[in-house]
């Protein structure tokens, strides 16, 4: 089963969104914040990480710098959840890693795209 | 003579208003000064006091002329100096018409008076001559004349003095007429120079009053420029504090919208195809109502972000080709996500720009994270050019696109804050719609323009045009986030 680590702090958004990915065949890991997500990410070897980026102390974009700066992890795509669609977060995404981005509230049709294509994308890169 | 001096018109719109006379005599004096002293009140009833008491002064002072000359039946040197003198004051005008200095023609006024007085006093009748008082009207005219250099008419004046009390020790008085026949000369001296010092005394307190007024218009101005100044401030404070309780209201709001959007879709997703449509429908305004909030949420917090930071131009200057290269590399891995290819076309001379370049790069981010959203399996170029602009040289870059490309519509909506190309737009590739608006202030800052065309389904070209110096006047931009987007 195709395994998520969804980072997200705020509880609501994590019970909502994770509810709808198991729905939709995901088997969900949780990490509530940079520190969390980072270890989540090294024990939990998911398949992809959806990412908040605003997190508090350490944030999404810090996160994933560490995560692609591991080699044991690097290889996992990340997708970046940001408040905003400004080019700069845009931007900011992409330059730490991330394969993907969207916004935040989540379009869930357009996520799962996104997720599927990402997925797909890490599979063809490893073969 | 006394009836109209005080009332000398100090300009032309009032000798209109006094009779035919005084207009004719005004426009006599006139004639001696020079066009450049119109324009300032003050200094213009100065000059025409200085040459009105100058024509008629000597006018006046041929009456001692003549009562000198019965009284001294010798007609010497002393007797034609005086009639000379007296005469000779009438030049002044005319030297004053064609050296255009009131000051250099004023030290040659005083000097003379002083010479007349002391020379009159020091041949007829001494220390108690009638002429003598005519030595405070020279002191009261270098005085006022000359305010700007006390100490040099102080000097001229104790010079001159100085010089009749040496002569006087030296020589004694040379008494060509006894005092006693001196009676009729003298009335006439000291009333011509009562006279002439009340003219002075009177003219002296209008202009006194003519600056005092100039002085509280002055201080009024001031005082309203710094309440303007005060207001102008609380007014920017009030803005920041708004912009952050915005920012941090919207901010706030965000979250418990997430849940009431993520939370409907969930319980839709629970009615099953054959459920009830009462209940759909009353969950989707529910979702609805959150999508609507949220998105004008995010507009304010949006808004806010720009009204707090962007404003401000930073001049620096940088290589061209060395930032677009920088921004290629920073945006190559975007343009992969969808499988684009990112390519260069440089000019070679683009050298160097002074300007934001911060905003320089935020502006080709914006544009080539947007060619990147709108295009996959395509090509995006980033090409720039140096050309002769009408104030100095400008670099033309352009963002060109294999995209979806835009309909003419579309187009004209494109730079309108928080409105998307089309409202399907933001469903299919998600964003707020700032990003062009936001490119389109920046480039007006900066002094240059933003341009696109567009073909459907072939794609799209932006071209940004900057001057490579950044004017020195502020460009003004419509102020960002106007609020008649969260009006709808």
């Amino acid at each position: 089963m195709t395994k998520l680590l969804l980072v997200e702090d705020n509880e609501n958004n994590r019970d909502m969104l994770s509810r709808r990915l198991i729905r939709q065949g995901f088997e969900i890991a949780f990490a509530i914040d940079g520190p969390e997500a980072i270890a989540g990410a090294a024990s939990e070897k998911p398949d992809l990480i959806l990412m908040d980026v605003a997190l508090g102390a350490m944030n999404g974009w810090e996160a994933t710098l560490a995560i692609k700066a591991n080699p044991a992890t690097a290889a996992i795509p990340v997708i970046a959840l940001t408040a905003h669609a400004l080019a700069t977060d845009r931007v900011r995404s992409v330059e730490v890693g991330c394969i993907d981005y969207d916004t935040k509230p989540v379009d869930f049709p357009r996520l799962l795209g996104k997720i599927h294509a990402a997925l797909a994308h890490a599979k063809e890169a490893q073969s | 003579m006394t009836a109209n001096a005080p009332t000398l018109p100090a300009d032309s719109s009032d000798a209109d208003a006094n009779s035919p006379f005084v207009v004719r005599v005004v426009r006599v004096i006139d004639w001696f000064i020079p066009h450049w002293v119109h324009a300032e009140r003050t200094e213009l009833a100065v000059w025409r006091n200085f040459v009105f008491t100058h024509l008629a002064g000597p006018l006046m002072a041929q009456a001692i002329s003549v009562f000198l000359y019965n009284t001294d039946k010798s007609h010497g040197f002393a007797c034609w100096m005086m009639i000379g003198g007296i005469w000779v004051f009438w030049s002044l005008p005319l030297v004053l018409k064609y050296t255009q200095s009131l000051s250099l023609t004023a030290i040659a006024s005083v000097q003379m008076l002083c010479a007349a007085s002391l020379g009159g006093g020091y041949f007829y009748g001494g220390v108690a001559s009638p002429f003598l008082p005519w030595i405070l009207v020279a002191v009261l005219l270098g005085f006022f004349y000359l305010s700007d250099r006390p100490k040099f008419v102080a000097l001229l004046l104790v010079a001159n003095i100085s010089a009749f009390a040496l002569a006087a020790m030296l020589f004694g008085f040379p008494e060509i007429v006894p005092l006693a026949k001196l009676a009729q000369v003298g009335w006439i001296s000291v009333i011509s120079g009562a006279i002439y010092v009340a003219w002075m005394a009177i003219f002296y307190s209008k202009i006194m009053s003519m600056r005092s007024t100039l002085q509280r218009e002055t201080d009024n101005h001031a005082r309203t420029a710094e309440r303007l100044q005060k207001a102008k401030e609380t007014a920017e404070r009030v803005s920041r504090a708004k912009s952050t309780f915005l920012a941090r209201m919207s901010h706030e709001l965000r979250t418990p919208l997430n849940a009431v959007i993520g939370y409907s879709e969930i319980l839709l997703e629970d009615i099953p195809d054959n459920g009830d449509p009462q209940r759909r429908s009353d969950l989707k305004r529910i979702n609805d109502a959150g999508k609507h909030l949220l998105s004008l949420v995010t507009e304010v917090l949006d808004i806010t972000k720009i009204e707090r930071n962007d404003s401000d131009v930073k001049a620096e200057t940088f290589d061209v080709a060395t930032i677009i290269q920088q921004i290629k590399a920073t945006c190559d891995s975007l343009a992969k996500v969808k499988k684009n290819e990112l390519a260069l076309d440089l000019q070679p001379d683009l050298g160097t720009m002074h300007t934001d370049a911060v905003k320089f790069r935020q502006i080709l981010l914006n544009l080539l994270s947007n060619a990147a959203k709108f295009t996959s399996n395509g090509r995006i170029v980033i090409s720039a050019a140096r050309r002769a602009g009408e104030a100095g040289d400008e670099i033309e870059v352009g963002v060109t696109d294999s995209g979806i490309g835009l309909t003419g519509e579309e187009i004209s909506r494109l730079f309108k804050r928080f409105s998307q190309a089309s409202a399907d737009t933001e469903k299919r590739f998600g964003g707020s719609g700032l990003g062009l608006s936001i490119c389109a202030s920046f480039c007006t800052l900066m002094g240059g323009a933003i341009h696109v065309e567009s073909t459907v389904g072939k794609g799209t070209r932006f071209s940004v045009v900057i001057p490579v110096r950044l004017p020195a006047v502020p460009q003004s931009v419509a102020p960002v986030g106007e609020t008649a987007a969260l009006a709808n």
